[in-house]
C-alpha cells in the first residue's frame, strides 16, 4: 500500500514535472491571465508603466498590442515547435529565418533582397501577411492599405485578424461539423486541440484547425468589422510540423473550406468553379475548384486528361513519368475535399511514408496550394519563385553569391544558395530537373 | 529548592519561546541581509547615445570586466567597457560566418560559435576578434557527431560548455577542443524526446561551479543540471511578483542569486538559490522610460552590474546590484 502510494506520488510528480507543451491554448480560450493582466496591478503596483496602475493597456493586454502578446511566446532565435518567426530576425543572406511551418516564418518580412538579373529588389512587406508587432519590428504594409479583395485595414492587421484566441467555434464529431458557444445554444466544451486529429468524445469537442476565427468573428481590437462569413477549414497537421524538408515533406492533409475561410478577407478574390469558357480569368481555388477539371493532354488536343492526372504524372520539368503513388508535393499541396478527421490524419505525415497524390476525384486547389499563410521567401507569399525563369541551375539553388551576369544570379532573387534553399524548405535541389522551372506546372505540365 | 525548582520549569517553559524568537530574529536578519535590488544605470551605448539593438546575447570577459554583444541582425560582436561605452567591434565583414554566440577565458582568449551553411564551428579569435583557428573537437563520442548543433558556448574554469538547445544536449571539452563529458537531457526533465521541439528552452547559462541552468517557460520552471547531473527546478506559473508568465533568459552571479526574465511581464526576478530559491525582488516593469522594459530576453551578470537585452531596438539595459 504504502509502495503503491509512493509510485503515485512519483508519477504524479513525473507528470507535473513534464507537463504539456501544448497546454496553453488546450484548442480554445487560455487562461485568461495568460495575455491579459486584468487591473494593471501586480503586487499592488502597475504591471505596465506606460500607464498608471488601475489603467492598463488596450484590452487589458500585457504586449504592446495583439501581435506583440502572441509573439513572446510564438518567435525567437531557433525552431520551436510553435515557433512562426525568427526573432532577432537574421541579416539579410547572412543566414535563414529558421523555421519551416507549413504556414511560414514572419522574419521573411524582414528580408529585403537586393535586386539580381531581371528580378527587382524583392521587399521583405511583399513575402507575406504584414502583421503588425510593434515589439517586434513589425510594420503596417505600406502599399496594400486594405486587404486585395476585401475592405480589411491592413494597419489593423495581427494574428488576431485569423486566429481567434478565445476560439468559441470547435469541431464537435469526427465528420468535422463545426458549432459555436452562441447564445441560446448549447454545445459540448473544447478539450483539445483541433489541428492533430483528436476526434470529439461525446463530453468534449476539439477546437478548430489553428483556432482560426469563425463565422461571424470579429475583432475587437477591429473597428467596423466586416465579420466572417465561413467557417474554418477543416485540416490535420502532423504533431511536428516545423521541421526542415530535407529529407521528407511535412505533408498537412487539408481537408475543405481553406479558400473560403481566406475569401473572409479577400472576398472578391475568390472563384472556386473553373470557367468552361476561359473567361472567368481568375485562378479558382475553393472547394469546387476540382482537380478533375479538364487540362490540356498535352498531345495537340486542348483538353483530354485532368489537373489531376498532370499532378501526378509531373516529377520535374520535362519528366512526366510520375505515378499517382508518389505525386504528392508539399510545396503545391492540395485540399482532400472531406472533413473527415480520422481520414484526414491518415495522411498528415512526416516520415515520407504518405506520398499518394490526388486518385479520390474530391481533391481541389486552394490558396495554400501556392501560397504560405504567414510568410515566404518569395513575393507574394508563394511557396516557390514566380518571379524567375528557374528554380534550380544546374542541379542547384540559384546564388546571389555567384554574381552579376550568371544564370544563378540571375534567378535569385536576390537570395544567396542557402537562404534560397531554406526558402525552399531545404528540399533538395537535386529532387527537381537540372534546370527547374515554375511549379505551377505540377497541374499545368507546360515544361 | 522549591524556588530553584520554579524557575528551571519557568525556564523549561520559557525557552521554547525563546528559541523561536531568536530563530525567528535571525531569519529576519539573514532576510534582509539578503535582499538585493536592481538599480537602473544605463543602456549600453557608444559616443552617439544609446544603441539600439533587439534580443541579442552576451558574452563575458571576467577579467577586463567586459561585455561582448552579439547581435545577430547585423552579424556584429560589440564590446563594451564596465562603464557600458563601445570600445570595440569586429565581425560584421562576414568572418565568421553567422555568429551565435561567444564567451571568453581568463586569458582574454574568444571562443566564437558560429555557423556556415549547416556546418557550426567554434572559432579561437584573439582580443582583436582576429579569427585565429577553428577549434578542432576531439574524441566524441556518437552522441555528438550526429545530431548535434549547438545554438550557446559558456566559457568557465578552463572548460567551454556547447549547449544545443533543440536536441537537449550539453557538450564540456577543455580549451583545446577535447573531449570531457556530455550528455542529453530531455529524459532527465521527463521530456519525450520525440517531443523535444514542443519545449522551447528560452534562457540557458552556466554557473561558475559548471552547472547548466535553462529555463522551459511552457512549463513555467528554471532547471538546474549540477556537474554530478543532479537535477532540481523552481518556479510556479502567474501573473504576481515571482511567478512565471512567458520566462526568457537566466544568470546567475557569484553570491548565490538567479535572475530570471520574464518577457511578458517585463521584469528581472531575483531568487536567492541556496535559500530554496526565495523570491527577493523584480525590478523593471514593461514600458518606455528609462529603466523600463519591452519584452526583456537575455540576462548577464558582470560583478554588480546585470544587463539585460529587450525587443522593439530597446537595446541592453544595465542595472546595478545593491544590497538592501
Amino acid at each position: 500500500m504504502k509502495a503503491s502510494k509512493i509510485l503515485a506520488a512519483a508519477a504524479m510528480l513525473t507528470l507535473a514535472a513534464s507537463g504539456s507543451a501544448f497546454a496553453f491554448h488546450d484548442g480554445g480560450v487560455a487562461y485568461c491571465d495568460g495575455c491579459h493582466t486584468m487591473h494593471n496591478s501586480s503586487g499592488n503596483a502597475a504591471m505596465t508603466k506606460n500607464t498608471a496602475q488601475f489603467q492598463g493597456n488596450k484590452y487589458l493586454l500585457k504586449g504592446s498590442d495583439d501581435s506583440s502578446t502572441c509573439l513572446n511566446c510564438h518567435s525567437g532565435a531557433t525552431l520551436s515547435g510553435y515557433h512562426v518567426m525568427t526573432y532577432p530576425a537574421p541579416a539579410v543572406n547572412a543566414s535563414a529565418p529558421v523555421n519551416r511551418t507549413p504556414g511560414g516564418d514572419f522574419a521573411w518580412l524582414t528580408q529585403t533582397f537586393p535586386a539580381a538579373g531581371r528580378s527587382a529588389v524583392s521587399l521583405g512587406e511583399r513575402h507575406g501577411h504584414n502583421v503588425v508587432a510593434a515589439d517586434f519590428g513589425l510594420t503596417p504594409d505600406t502599399k496594400l492599405l486594405v486587404a486585395p479583395g476585401g475592405q480589411y485595414d491592413t494597419a489593423a492587421l495581427s494574428c488576431a485578424s485569423c486566429h481567434d484566441p478565445h476560439s468559441r467555434a470547435r469541431v464537435v464529431d469526427a465528420a468535422g461539423t463545426i458549432a459555436y458557444a452562441i447564445p441560446g445554444q448549447k454545445v459540448l466544451p473544447i478539450g483539445t486541440y483541433g489541428s492533430y486529429g483528436d476526434l470529439p468524445t461525446a463530453n468534449e469537442a476539439v477546437g478548430v484547425y489553428r483556432l482560426l476565427g469563425g463565422a461571424n468573428y470579429s475583432q475587437m481590437s477591429y473597428v467596423n468589422p466586416l465579420p466572417f462569413n465561413a467557417d474554418p477549414p477543416v485540416a490535420v497537421a502532423p504533431k511536428t510540423y516545423n521541421r526542415s524538408e530535407a529529407t521528407a515533406d511535412t505533408r498537412v492533409a487539408y481537408g475543405q473550406g481553406m479558400s473560403e475561410w481566406c475569401a473572409n478577407c479577400h472576398r472578391t478574390i475568390h472563384v472556386d468553379a473553373t470557367n468552361a469558357a476561359n473567361t472567368a480569368l481568375i485562378h479558382p481555388a475553393g472547394n469546387g475548384a476540382l482537380l478533375t477539371a479538364a487540362a490540356n493532354d498535352l498531345q495537340g488536343n486542348g483538353t483530354g486528361t485532368t489537373i489531376a492526372a498532370l499532378y501526378n504524372v509531373y516529377k520535374n520539368s520535362g519528366d512526366l513519368t510520375g505515378t499517382v503513388a508518389t505525386s504528392y508535393s508539399s510545396l503545391v499541396p492540395y485540399e482532400e475535399g472531406t472533413k473527415d478527421i480520422a481520414t484526414l490524419l491518415s495522411h498528415a505525415d512526416i516520415t515520407g511514408t504518405v506520398t499518394a497524390g490526388p486518385s479520390t476525384g474530391t481533391e481541389n486547389v486552394m490558396c495554400l496550394s501556392c501560397h504560405r499563410a504567414h510568410a515566404s521567401g518569395f513575393n507574394s507569399m508563394t511557396r516557390w519563385s514566380n518571379t524567375t525563369d528557374f528554380l534550380t541551375v544546374a542541379n542547384a539553388y540559384p546564388d546571389f553569391a555567384a554574381g552579376a551576369g550568371t544564370e544563378s544570379y540571375d534567378n535569385s532573387t536576390g537570395m544567396n544558395q542557402a537562404v534560397y534553399a531554406a526558402a525552399m524548405y531545404d528540399q533538395p535541389a537535386t529532387k527537381f530537373a537540372y534546370s527547374q522551372r515554375s511549379l505551377c506546372n505540377k497541374c499545368h505540365a507546360k515544361d | 529548592m522549591k524556588t530553584y525548582a520554579s524557575i528551571i520549569v519557568r525556564f523549561h517553559r520559557t525557552l521554547p519561546v525563546a528559541i523561536a524568537c531568536l530563530l525567528f530574529t535571525m531569519f529576519m536578519l539573514s532576510s534582509t541581509r539578503a535582499e538585493a535590488k536592481l538599480v537602473y544605470l544605463y543602456n549600453l551605448s557608444n559616443f552617439n547615445g544609446s544603441i539600439a539593438s533587439s534580443w541579442v546575447t552576451f558574452g563575458t570577459d571576467k577579467t577586463q570586466k567586459e561585455l561582448y554583444v552579439v547581435n545577430p541582425s547585423d552579424q556584429s560582436v560589440d564590446v563594451f567597457n564596465k562603464t557600458g561605452l563601445l570600445v570595440y567591434s569586429f565581425g560584421e565583414e562576414g568572418e565568421f560566418g553567422a555568429i551565435r554566440g561567444l564567451d571568453v577565458d581568463d586569458n582574454g582568449t574568444i571562443y566564437v560559435l558560429s555557423s556556415r551553411g549547416k556546418r557550426t564551428q567554434v572559432v579561437i579569435a584573439n582580443f582583436r576578434g582576429d579569427p585565429q583557428e577553428v577549434l578542432k573537437l576531439e574524441n566524441l563520442p556518437p552522441l555528438f557527431t550526429d545530431n548535434f548543433n549547438p545554438e550557446r558556448i559558456f566559457c568557465r574554469k578552463g572548460h567551454l560548455y556547447l549547449i544545443d538547445p533543440r536536441e537537449f544536449k550539453v557538450l564540456i571539452t577543455d580549451l583545446h577542443g577535447n573531449y570531457e563529458d556530455g550528455f542529453e537531457f530531455a529524459s532527465m526533465i521527463n521530456v519525450n524526446y520525440k517531443k523535444r521541439s514542443d519545449f522551447d528552452i528560452r534562457g540557458v547559462t552556466v554557473d561558475a561551479e559548471g552547472t547548466l541552468i535553462f529555463t522551459i517557460p511552457v512549463n513555467s520552471l528554471v532547471y538546474l543540471i549540477s556537474p554530478d547531473k543532479k537535477l532540481t527546478t523552481f518556479g510556479r506559473r502567474g501573473s504576481s511578483p515571482g511567478k512565471f508568465n512567458i520566462i526568457g533568459g537566466v544568470a546567475a552571479d557569484d553570491k548565490g542569486r538567479l535572475y530570471v526574465a520574464d518577457t511578458l511581464r517585463c521584469v528581472i526576478m531575483v531568487f536567492e538559490r541556496d535559500k530554496d530559491f526565495t523570491f527577493r525582488g523584480e525590478y523593471g516593469e514593461r514600458g518606455f522610460d528609462p529603466g523600463n522594459l519591452i519584452a526583456p530576453m537575455e540576462v548577464a551578470v558582470l560583478g554588480d552590474l546585470v544587463y539585460v537585452s529587450q525587443s522593439a531596438n530597446r537595446g541592453v539595459s544595465v542595472y546595478r546590484i545593491t544590497p538592501e
